[in-house]
């Protein structure tokens, strides 16, 4: 089944101002359920800000996009925050913790903005256990290493038991192992049916992905690596 | 509701430091706005009532000589009619006129006298019914009474109330039947002929009625002497030509010191603290001073806000909804210390300045005053984080 499907998909920053800048250039897309995707480029190809439109952060210029077979164009603010908070998790470079909270507050910040009542403590025990952050959970995030920060925003982005996680240049700022290890979780996190899109410009790691491809000026190529 | 308070919890906690800054301008400003507008609001209020009676050309006020200490705040009958026969009898004085107020504890509240010439000379505020007039004063059939406003309960405008007052020579008390006429406006000032100065000023002659106090006036009209106790500030009705002898007489006697209107208005602007021209251009430059840095403030510390709007957009709060956490925000966190310091910095002038009470419009107007800088910061916070896309705080981040 077709999770994501991007059409002849435009995307202009700052448009018809001198700054323009014409960041996605007719992107056609299909990603399927269960589909573990990387996609590789280099620095300014355009590959965050197809990840944000992706995942509902940022609103395109032209063509279509359809989220689970519906229209994300006639959707409204409410309706995109509610996609965002139930069916997407969103994995950042720079992590996007809040510092001054603790592990187990930043995890729990997706549940702010759900419906359902309370979340199970067996959930996010299992959840952190599995990334292997239980025993940190109640340390301040500032005090994190960048590869346990990682993990806290794993666990963020997967809290509301999203259908897809989109991942932008998660390895980015840690080390070698730190890395393959962040990997093998994405893995794990595939085998057990999520939707995975990783954002990289690490070959080696783009490889372990079942589908790949390249972006290079704003469009979009499948590659066989 | 409990979710939402958690994620507003989580918007105040940002930036404690400059949290903690404004707080602090705004508690110390608020003071200063406070020891301004208490005497200028008592002025205002004050000359309202001024304005409205008869005060002229040719009264003036007599207030006792506080330096000497034979003389006390009341008299009782004897030495009262001494002093009031002195002043009477001084050439160009052709009436005067007394607070008394009755000595019994029988009714229910406190009774005041008026003579003639306070009746047609001052004039209370009155929600409903009127104000003494020429006609009531002519018999004494019927006495009219006017009451303060928390009697309204029991009495109406033509209910009848009797009272009870001893008589001085032979202390028999003495009932007497008297009408409503008149009720006086809730909070009003009250006018106790006292003169609280040796310098009294416009804003000395009122004092604000204190909302549990029950009250009630009638004009000494009465057939017989009451047993009273008299304020010291004397009204006089005099041929102003003879001003100047009417003072040097009372000046020579050492009693007291007399008033016209103009004196009193002018020991409005001596006696009063921080309220002259050059203050008001110093409190103005505080008031933009604070409203500028508040602005700043709000400018600087939206980068916090930025990243934990981002935060919380990303994993599903609309921006919209955001932008409202922080304008509530900003809006709590210049109120709330406005109100409170307004309270206790008014309660605090009252304490130390007792010709004041605590009056709730130097609150209000304290609060709206403060309102404008919330306004600000919230427009400005609409303008720095409208337009302004989540996705380019994660480029900031990158
Ligand atoms: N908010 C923005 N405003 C203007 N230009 C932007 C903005 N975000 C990205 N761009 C530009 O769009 C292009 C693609 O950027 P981006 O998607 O961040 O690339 P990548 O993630 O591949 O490095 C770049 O040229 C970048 O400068
Ligand atoms: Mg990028």
């Amino acid at each position: 089944m077709c999770i994501i499907e991007l059409k002849n998909l435009y995307k202009y920053y700052n448009k018809g101002k001198n700054t323009e800048v014409r960041a996605l250039k007719g992107i056609n897309l299909k990603i399927n359920k269960g589909d573990f995707c990387s996609i590789v480029g280099v620095s300014g190809s355009g590959k965050s800000t197809l990840l944000y439109i992706i995942g509902c952060i940022d609103k395109l210029t032209s063509g279509t996009f359809y989220f689970e077979g519906r229209d994300i164009n006639g959707m409204k603010d409410c309706e995109l925050a509610k996609l965002r908070n139930q069916k997407i998790g969103f994995v950042l470079q720079e992590f996007g913790l809040i510092e001054e909270e603790t592990v187990l507050n930043n995890i729990l910040v997706p549940t702010l903005f759900s419906k359902q009542k309370k979340i199970e403590e067996k959930r996010i025990e299992e959840i952190c256990e599995e990334l292997g952050i239980l025993e940190l959970i109640n340390i301040q995030v500032k005090k994190l290493s960048g590869g346990q920060r990682q993990r806290v925003a794993i666990a963020r982005s997967l809290i509301n038991n999203p259908d897809i996680i989109l991942a932008d240049e998660p390895t980015g700022s840690l080390d070698t192992e730190n890395s393959y290890k962040i990997l093998e979780i994405f893995e794990k996190l595939n085998e057990q049916g999520k939707t995975i899109i990783l954002v990289t410009h690490n070959m080696e790691l783009a490889r372990k992905a079942n589908k790949h491809f390249t972006i290079k000026d704003g469009i979009i190529y499948e590659a066989d690596i | 509701m409990r979710k939402g308070l958690e994620i507003f919890y989580n918007f105040l906690k940002q930036d404690k430091l400059k949290n903690i800054i404004i707080i602090l301008q705004i508690i110390i400003s608020v003071f200063a706005v406070t020891f301004l507008l208490v005497p200028i609001i008592k002025n205002v209020e004050t000359m309202a009532i001024i304005n409205n009676s008869n005060i002229g050309e040719n009264t003036i006020l007599f207030s006792s000589n506080f330096n000497l200490l034979i003389s006390p705040k009341t008299y009782f009958n004897e030495n009262y009619n001494i002093i009031k026969k002195f002043i009477n009898n001084i050439d160009g004085v052709s009436e005067t006129g007394t607070v008394y107020l009755a000595s019994t504890n029988k009714n229910d509240f406190n009774l005041f006298l008026y003579d003639k010439l306070v009746c047609n000379t001052i004039k209370l505020q009155i929600q409903e019914g009127r104000w003494f007039e020429k006609s009531d004063l002519e018999s004494n059939k019927i006495i009219p009474i006017i009451i303060s406003d928390n009697m309204k309960s029991e009495y109406h405008v033509g209910s009848t109330i009797e009272i009870e007052m001893p008589e001085y020579k032979t202390e028999e008390m003495k009932k007497i039947k008297c009408i409503v006429i008149g009720i006086l406006k809730r909070g009003t000032y009250m006018y106790y002929g006292s003169s609280n100065h040796t310098d009294p000023s416009v804003s000395d002659l009122f004092s604000k009625l204190h909302l549990k106090e029950r009250i009630a006036i009638i004009p000494n009209i009465l057939d017989f002497e009451a047993e009273y106790a008299a304020k010291d500030g004397i009204i006089i009705n005099c041929d102003i030509s003879k001003l100047n002898n009417i003072y040097d007489k009372i000046n020579l006697s050492g009693i007291g010191k007399i008033n016209t209107l103009n004196m009193l208005k002018q020991n409005d602007s001596k006696n009063v603290i921080l309220y002259n021209e050059s203050q008001i251009y110093q409190f103005l430059i505080v008031y933009i001073f604070i409203i500028m840095s508040i602005g700043g403030y709000t400018i600087l510390t939206s980068l916090n806000y930025k990243r934990l709007l981002t935060i919380y957009y990303i994993c599903g709060l609309t921006w919209q909804k955001g932008l409202k956490y922080i304008i509530l925000k900003n809006i709590l966190l210049i109120l709330i210390p406005t109100i409170l310091s307004s309270i206790f910095s008014n309660i605090i002038v009252c304490y130390f300045k007792t010709i004041y009470t605590f009056n709730i419009k130097v609150v209000i107007i304290t609060v709206l005053l403060y309102m404008s800088i919330a306004a600000l910061a919230s427009v400005l916070t609409i303008i720095n984080l409208k337009k302004y896309k989540p996705s380019e705080f994660l480029k900031e981040v990158d």
